[in-house]
């Protein structure tokens, strides 16, 4: 098939990929995504198992500091696409250490990042100054500035970027962000979403650890990278994992409850109410009075309050029925002048008043299904250069928003923020958290 | 020279102030200029950045007032011989509470132009609220930059931090000192963080407090450090120069372009990228051969262009880009120097683009349509992109068609949707597909049209967009569709109408239930199944008399769910009346209808049905009574286990009876009553079996005698001891000390 027997043929159910001949290759061996995964955690696998299972994409390396880890995830692949072959045989994915040496490859399309979140946004910028579209897991930076960066970086080089945000994908939730930017509810009054403690603490802690002997096959001073130095200790990285992100708790790795599940809260509620290229223009503190737990305002007067654990809302704050059951993650409580209804996933069916709302939404099903059409709709962005639904900047505001969270919380005080020019109002302190201190010779 | 240093000076001015947006507004053109502000902390200071078009020949006095009326005057600091973005620091000893504020610059002296740094908020603001004030007179959106020294608390606070910094034997208590300090430190704290930049382990924390404070101090500080540091430390402080764009660091930087050490010379390129000035771009273009780091200049002189471009330095911006395209660079240079001439260019480069976009060279494609999709937002690139669309060959007009809708701007709608109608196969199909993400009318209508398209793949396309529709507009597509007299439009406008939840449609599929073609009437029917409401079920109802065949299962099961959605208590009697006239098929179908509607008289049609002649209808009655769930099934299905003759059939009902014991939602008394009337009954092994195995759900000594009974049964002996094993376990639990 030539190339143009093809752009006929492509029109219909796909969009017209040109990517081989972009990368000045004679002639390409297949019209799929080639793809490395950079960071084989838990997270990372469940993006390998995506790839893996895709017609569309080919992996051709992966990548971790863990040598465990990289090699478990290089069977993985081979054993996958073995089992596609004739022979039975695969051994077409290499395995790397350092992410440079991925991104340097002139076959590769695309990466998706799934390492500790202090690399997201440097491994991200360097993808993309590398020519790759990159899928890259929330949140997308640590710091305001680093996200800020990162999402002209991606502008500046043409890349397509997605935000590993994938719960606005998934049908349900989609349909009532829709709705509820369309007025479905009317002006929204408030929003209610989750924020975790660590350590008793609101913000991320800096605990002093005690070194411990550094595991056979893990370059520490890689996984630490441009993060301040300190020494290993299992509680940061260890094999088997013990669950996902188990970094997060550091301020230097992670962002805690932003890491958790904030990032994706704060994407879809960003998402509902129009601002996912926004933000608040006001962090109200509770020291403040004025709202019991912490809350931000946006330029319509609408508050979104963060709360502990979902009992808080009725306990402190009279807006839902009393017997609104309030359950799951990811995703928040919309209560409007006309009615109220929940995004979260794994609580159950969504909830919501009045039964008309339901009807109104066309919500046939209330069940937030696992499904979601997040990664296929970064593939098909890459085809077509089009903007996937969580690009780089709502990735960076729905990130942003936590972190405008933790200044509150670390400074202890009401704060005031212009989303426009990304800077607190008046504040000096505050708008010094906007960045961190990054070890050289690493930068964006 | 003076005037080229002075233009230096003014540019520098521009650049810096325009870097965030801020713009230079000279003192002289006014009396005074101020800002009211709201401090939210206790401060002991206040610091304003203060452009000079002339180094060391201005001045001006900063006050600090209660506010905009100026009643009582709180601090005040004259300074004169300001250098170009000098700090004017106000300080007075005991700090200020939180409250309003308001401050002044006056009184300038010199030839010179001095002023203060202001920008627009992007909002019109409301009296009273913080704003900038010109001659005494607020401005509302607009503000002045300016600074507040934190007082009290956080002044010790510093000074214990500095303590640690200096003193401490600790990494540790150092590392927290250079975090704090980043925070909150001042001047005061530069020097103990200067002596840290040498330092390998506190390098980084140091840099960047010294990157945070960002005064003239620091930057110095920072530049000093380029001369006593080496490898890995001293790019770091390349990186920062970059970071807070100093100015005075570019020639410094320029010379380092050819280190010896690559990596310094990289990182000084990208340094000089990020501080993006015109002497800074200079340098950068005049070392792309001249230097070994090329890709490193390269990926600066992006970066550079980028930043001239947020700037409004179109001009600029686009001689950069263009230059690097004269070159033989790297694909993903190319790439992005394209991508920046193509936006550079603005409104007047869509002839760029499309130059671009016509050619064979895959990256130059796709770059134009990421721009396309990405950039030059505005009617105006829309309208030149759709024009250009007759001039293209159907390969890149499927391109361009799918970009413009991706790009969402309405001003190409009503030519795409011409395009859809008369394009090529292909083209039309791409745009059907592709055009609901408009969301407008126009394009529903559209869609409407293409459904009786004579191209196949057309009208699949049509039909699928608009099931998929988000809003409710295509509901009321649905809605007009359902009077349609074409076939294939009804079918399918039903089945949008079930698929979207549109119960308006409801009384229109009664109609189209009565359909002569069986197809339509069963189509239909399944919408019903969903859709139908207490209006429809009258009508649904009678038609159980009229159909037959596949048409009546439909109906059944569309009823099913109607009766259950809608808890139709009056449908029983209803179902009664058809009784007498109904065959045999018909029977069966209201009797299973019947079981649906909960209530006592339901149930007692269900058992009347039991004195039936036809076996059938006996069995199908017998089988909805077993499975009644209403507390009316009780005593009439042991009534059933006690009496019925055939035994299968009474088996049938004590197995059901039975098996209510296994309904948790029903009080413990009434379970254990259920298993114990069973037991005097149950005489095989299976029944046992399952006696057994719900006794042991159970809880009480009750249960446990019960149980017990089958311990020297033979045949249900090991099911009995696990029953009595598991009724004990609960026993003991509820005993334990500290059960709840």
């Amino acid at each position: 098939m030539t190339r143009r027997d093809f752009l006929k043929g492509a029109a219909v159910t796909s969009s017209l990929w040109v990517g081989p001949w972009a990368r000045g290759l004679a002639e390409a061996p297949s019209e799929r995504i080639t793809v490395a995964v950079i960071g084989c955690g838990l997270m990372g696998m469940g993006h390998l198992n995506r790839c893996l299972g895709d017609p569309g994409v080919q992996v051709l390396a992966v990548c971790d500091v863990d040598r465990t880890r990289r090699e478990d995830a290089q069977g993985r692949v081979e054993s996958v696409y073995a089992d596609k072959t004739a022979s039975g045989h695969f051994r077409g994915c290499k395995a790397y250490n350092d992410y440079r040496d991925v991104i340097a490859r002139p076959d590769l399309d695309a990466v998706l990042i799934a390492t500790p979140d202090h690399w997201h946004a440097i491994i991200s910028a360097h993808a993309a100054q590398s020519g790759k579209d990159v899928y890259c897991e929330k949140p997308i930076s640590i710091t305001i500035q680093e996200g800020r960066r990162l999402s002209e970086v991606i502008g500046s080089h043409a890349r397509v970027f997605q935000t590993g945000t994938q719960y606005r994908s998934r049908p349900v939730v989609r349909r009532i962000c829709q709705c509820v930017r369309e007025g479905v509810l009317g002006r929204v009054k408030h929003v209610f979403t989750l924020w975790s403690r660590v350590q008793g603490s609101l913000a991320p802690v800096n605990p002093m650890l005690p070194a411990e002997p550094v595991p056979e096959g893990l370059d520490w001073d890689l996984w630490v990278g441009p993060a301040p130095w300190r020494p290993y200790n299992s509680a940061y990285h260890r094999n088997p994992p013990p669950g996902v992100v188990p970094w997060a708790f550091c301020e230097d790795f992670g962002v805690a409850s932003v890491t958790w599940h904030h990032s994706h809260s704060a994407d879809v509620i960003q998402y509902g109410l129009g601002q996912e290229k926004g933000g608040p223009i006001e962090i109200l503190h509770p020291s403040s009075g004025e709202f019991p737990t912490l809350t931000y305002r946006y330029g319509n007067g609408t508050l979104l309050h963060l709360v502990e654990h979902w009992g808080r809302v009725g306990d402190l704050y009279d807006v839902l029925p009393k017997d609104a059951k309030l359950a799951g993650n990811f995703g928040g409580v919309f209560v409007g002048e006309r009615g109220w209804i929940t995004t979260m996933y794994g609580g159950g069916p969504i909830e919501g008043g009045p039964e008309g709302i339901f009807e109104e939404m066309g919500l046939k099903n209330r069940e937030v299904s696992g499904a979601n059409d997040h990664h296929a709709n970064w593939f098909q962005c890459i085809k077509t250069r089009g903007r996937p639904s969580s690009d780089e900047e709502i990735g960076h505001r729905s990130a942003s928003l936590g972190h405008l969270a933790i200044a509150a919380f670390k400074l202890e005080r009401s704060l005031k923020w212009d989303p426009v020019k990304e800077e607190f109002l008046g504040d000096e302190q505050a708008n010094r958290l906007r960045s961190k201190a990054t070890r050289q010779p690493w930068s964006m | 020279m003076e005037h080229v240093r002075r233009a230096c000076s003014l540019l520098g001015l521009l650049v810096a102030g325009a870097a965030l947006a801020w713009e230079g507004v000279p003192l002289n053109d006014h009396e005074r200029l101020g800002q009211r502000f709201t401090a939210l902390y206790p401060f002991v200071g206040l610091t304003v950045k203060v452009p000079s078009w002339l180094d060391s020949e201005g001045g001006l006095t900063l006050t600090l007032w209660d506010g905009p009326n100026r009643d009582r005057q709180l601090a005040q600091e004259v300074r004169t011989d300001i250098q170009d973005n000098a700090e004017v620091l106000l300080e007075w000893t005991d700090a200020l509470p939180v409250g309003s504020y308001y401050w002044e610059v006056h009184d300038r002296t010199g030839q010179t132009r001095v002023g203060l740094y202001g920008t627009r908020t992007g909002e019109e603001g409301e009296e009273g609220e913080d704003c900038a004030y010109f001659d005494g007179e607020p401005r509302h959106g607009y503000r002045f930059k300016f600074g507040i020294v934190p007082g009290g608390l956080y002044r010790d606070e510093q000074t214990r931090w500095i303590a640690v910094l200096r003193g401490s034997d600790s990494k540790w208590d150092r590392e927290e000192a250079c975090r704090k300090l980043a925070v909150l430190g001042g001047p005061d704290a530069v020097p103990a963080l200067a002596e840290l930049l040498v330092d390998q382990e506190h390098h980084h924390l140091a840099r960047h407090a010294l990157q945070m404070m960002d005064s003239q101090t620091s930057r110095a500080v920072l530049r000093e450090a380029l001369a006593l540091l080496e490898g890995e430390l001293k790019i770091g402080v390349i990186d920062s120069l970059g970071e807070i764009r100093d100015v005075q660091a570019v020639p410094l930087l320029r010379g380092l372009l050819r280190d010896t050490d690559l990596n310094v010379a990289a990182a000084s390129a990208k340094a000089l990228g990020k501080i993006a000035t015109r002497s800074s771009s200079r340098a950068l273009r005049r070392s792309l051969f001249r230097c070994q780091v090329q890709r490193a200049i390269y990926s600066g002189m992006i970066d550079c262009g980028n930043r001239f471009m947020e700037e409004g330095r179109w001009t600029a911006a686009k001689r950069l880009y263009d230059e690097i395209l004269r070159t033989e660079s790297p694909s993903v240079i190319r790439e992005a120097a394209l991508r920046g001439a193509m936006v550079a260019r603005r409104d007047r480069g869509v002839p760029f683009l499309l130059r671009h976009l016509r050619g064979e060279d895959p990256l130059e494609v796709n770059t134009a349509l990421w721009v396309i999709q990405h950039e030059l937002p505005g009617e105006r690139v829309t309208r030149a992109l759709v024009d250009a669309l007759a001039g293209l060959n159907q390969d890149k007009q499927l391109l361009l068609c799918r970009a413009l809708c991706s790009r969402q701007d309405s001003a190409a709608l009503d030519r795409l949707i011409l395009w859809g109608r008369a394009g090529d196969k292909a083209l039309r199909v791409a745009l059907v597909g592709a055009l609901p993400g408009f969301r407008d009318r126009s394009v529903l209508e559209f869609l409407v049209e293409m459904l009786s398209d004579p191209e196949e793949e057309i009208s699949r396309a049509a039909r699928e967009s608009i099931a998929n529709w988000p809003g409710p507009e295509a509901d009321f597509q649905a809605m007009l569709l359902l009077n349609s007299s074409a076939i294939e439009d009804l079918l399918f406008a039903m089945r949008l109408a079930r698929v979207r939840f549109v119960k308006e449609a409801a009384p229109h599929l009664l109609r189209w239930a009565e359909h002569e073609e069986e197809l339509v009437s069963v189509t239909a029917l399944a919408g019903l199944r969903d859709l139908a409401g207490p209006g429809e079920i009258p009508g649904m109802l009678r038609l159980l008399t009229l159909v037959n065949g596949s048409r009546l299962i439909a109906l059944e099961e569309a009823l099913r769910f109607a009766l259950g959605r809608t808890e139709g208590v009056l449908a029983t009697e209803d179902l009664i009346v058809l009784w007498s006239g109904a065959d045999q098929e018909l029977k069966k179908t209201l009797l299973r209808l019947v079981g649906v509607v909960p209530g006592e008289r339901s149930f007692e049609t269900l058992v009347q049905a039991l004195d039936e002649e036809n076996q059938e209808i006996r069995s199908t009655a017998l089988r909805l009574v077993c499975d009644w769930k209403g507390p009316e099934g009780e005593e009439a299905l042991l009534r059933l286990a006690r009496e019925w003759e055939e035994e299968p059939e009474r088996l049938l009902c004590l197995r059901s009876y039975l098996r209510r014991a296994g309904r948790t939602e029903l009080p413990m008394r009434q379970r254990l009553d259920v298993c114990a009337e069973a037991a005097s009954l149950v005489e095989r092994d299976e029944e046992k079996r399952l006696l057994l195995g719900l006794l042991g759900t159970l809880d009480g000594l009750e249960a446990l005698k019960l149980a017990s009974m089958y311990l020297e049964d033979l045949n249900v002996k090991e099911e009995a001891k696990t029953a009595v094993r598991q009724i004990e376990e609960r026993l003991l639990d509820l005993e334990a000390p500290g059960s709840p």
